[in-house]
């Protein structure tokens, strides 16, 4: 009877065990491509690992679906992300512009399920935020966005979105590159905003 | 669980259970410690370094026809241990894999103190990756299980020490992963990470003659 309680003590122990993220086994930098929900997003910023994952920050990880109401298209915006470049943390979000969608509520991301996105770097665009002394966008990112799985579970109020990502952003003569992406996040109604 | 690892395990209490109950058989039980180093086929991206050595620990039992048998059959029990690092951005990334494995043999008397041994072996285990020490995740990707064969040999050093080496070729790749592109493609599946494991062993005997 002594072992049960010692095993149950123990398995309540391993399950309370912190997983900031689950990592890729290739490079644990980054989390795997995953359609779990776990708020995680990575990828390689011009060579650089940059992961947004609640590890990382001491502030939650965003994923925000915005629209404007006069007019069509929608920014996805995956925040809080951080890269270390020689030793100096870094924070980084990437973003979407999809000029040809307006996605205002969470059922109509149903409909992307298994669909890729052409960024053209006209109306559908990758965006790269370099956040250092002075906040900078870079727009107009070319590549492509691949909304992979959007799973909806009965009694659940949020969608589970996954998708792969890269693209490249030529700016002031320099070529950025987000190369590898992937994404897997929880949406609920509050990661919708209706201005941006 | 492998159906393998299970199967061995069933053949395992079975010799076991035989050697307890038979009037008919003889046993020998066995402690033994190993020594062993995996070497580990892989290919890019993948980058293994600084394999370390690992210590395990097995309990085995043996059956023969008599003290003059020149063939005895076995089973052992060994924990199972292997791992391997992976170094980014100065960060150590270590790669463990805990489990257990199962080995049922066959040994070869070609001397008074020389055995030649072989058999198949099956392995359960649970892969965990750590940086610097924390603990990340539980391995997504990787197998939980292996299986392959053994050659080996070893030296009766006393009636109750015997010093044996043996090496395991394991079939199973141990990661299956997909690669994402640079635009965000996913490649097709790669399995990846094959081990060949050397290994000393030390072993204590006793209940040298059970019957």
């Amino acid at each position: 009877m002594r072992w049960i309680f010692v095993l149950i003590g123990l398995s309540t122990l391993m399950a309370c065990r912190d997983i900031p993220y689950e990592a890729s086994p290739l490079d644990p930098r980054l989390p795997a491509f995953s359609a779990d929900g776990t708020n995680t997003a990575g990828a390689y910023i011009d060579g650089y690992s940059w992961l947004a994952s609640r590890s990382t920050v001491s502030y939650e990880p965003h994923f925000t679906i915005c629209t404007n109401p006069d007019s069509v298209g929608t920014r996805i915006l995956v925040s809080n992300g951080f890269q270390i470049i020689e030793d100096d943390l870094q924070k980084r979000d990437v973003g979407f512009f999809l000029g040809d969608l307006s996605i205002r509520y969470k059922n109509q991301l149903l409909e992307l399920r298994d669909t890729v996105i052409n960024l053209d770097g006209v109306s559908n665009y990758g965006m790269l935020i370099l956040d250092s002394e002075s906040p900078d966008t870079l727009r107009y990112g070319v590549g492509k966005l691949y909304i992979r799985d959007v799973i909806s579970k009965p009694g659940l109020e949020s969608l589970i979105v996954s998708g792969t990502f890269g693209f490249d952003i030529k700016s002031n003569g320099l070529n950025h590159t987000v190369y590898s992406g992937r994404f897997d996040y929880r949406i609920k109604d509050s990661n919708f905003c209706y201005s941006f | 669980m492998s159906k393998c690892f299970k199967y061995c395990g069933i053949v395992f209490l079975m010799v076991f259970e035989s050697v307890f109950f038979s009037n008919v058989l003889f046993g020998q039980m066995y402690f033994q410690g190993n020594l062993q180093y995996s070497i580990y086929n892989h290919h890019k991206p993948l980058d293994l370094v600084d394999v370390n050595p690992d210590l395990t620990f097995g309990l085995g039992v043996m059956i023969f026809a008599n003290q003059k048998s020149k063939f005895e059959i076995g089973a052992e029990l060994n924990s199972f241990h292997r791992n391997f690092y992976q170094k980014y951005d100065e960060a150590d990334y270590k790669y463990i894999f805990r489990g257990l494995d199962l080995r049922l043999l066959t040994n070869y008397s070609i001397s008074e103190k020389w055995n030649l041994t072989t058999g198949v072996v099956a392995a359960t285990y649970f892969p965990e990756i750590r940086m610097n020490g924390e603990y990340i995740v539980e391995g997504e990707g990787f197998r939980e299980s292996d299986y392959g064969v053994f050659i080996g040999c070893h030296y009766y050093l006393t009636k109750s020490w015997v010093l044996g080496a043996r090496f395991d070729f394991w079939f199973v790749n141990m990661l299956e992963y997909q690669l994402i592109g640079d635009y965000g493609d996913l490649q097709p599946k790669v399995k990846d990470i094959r081990a060949n494991t050397a290994e000393v062993f030390l072993r204590y005997q006793f209940f040298n003659r059970w019957k």
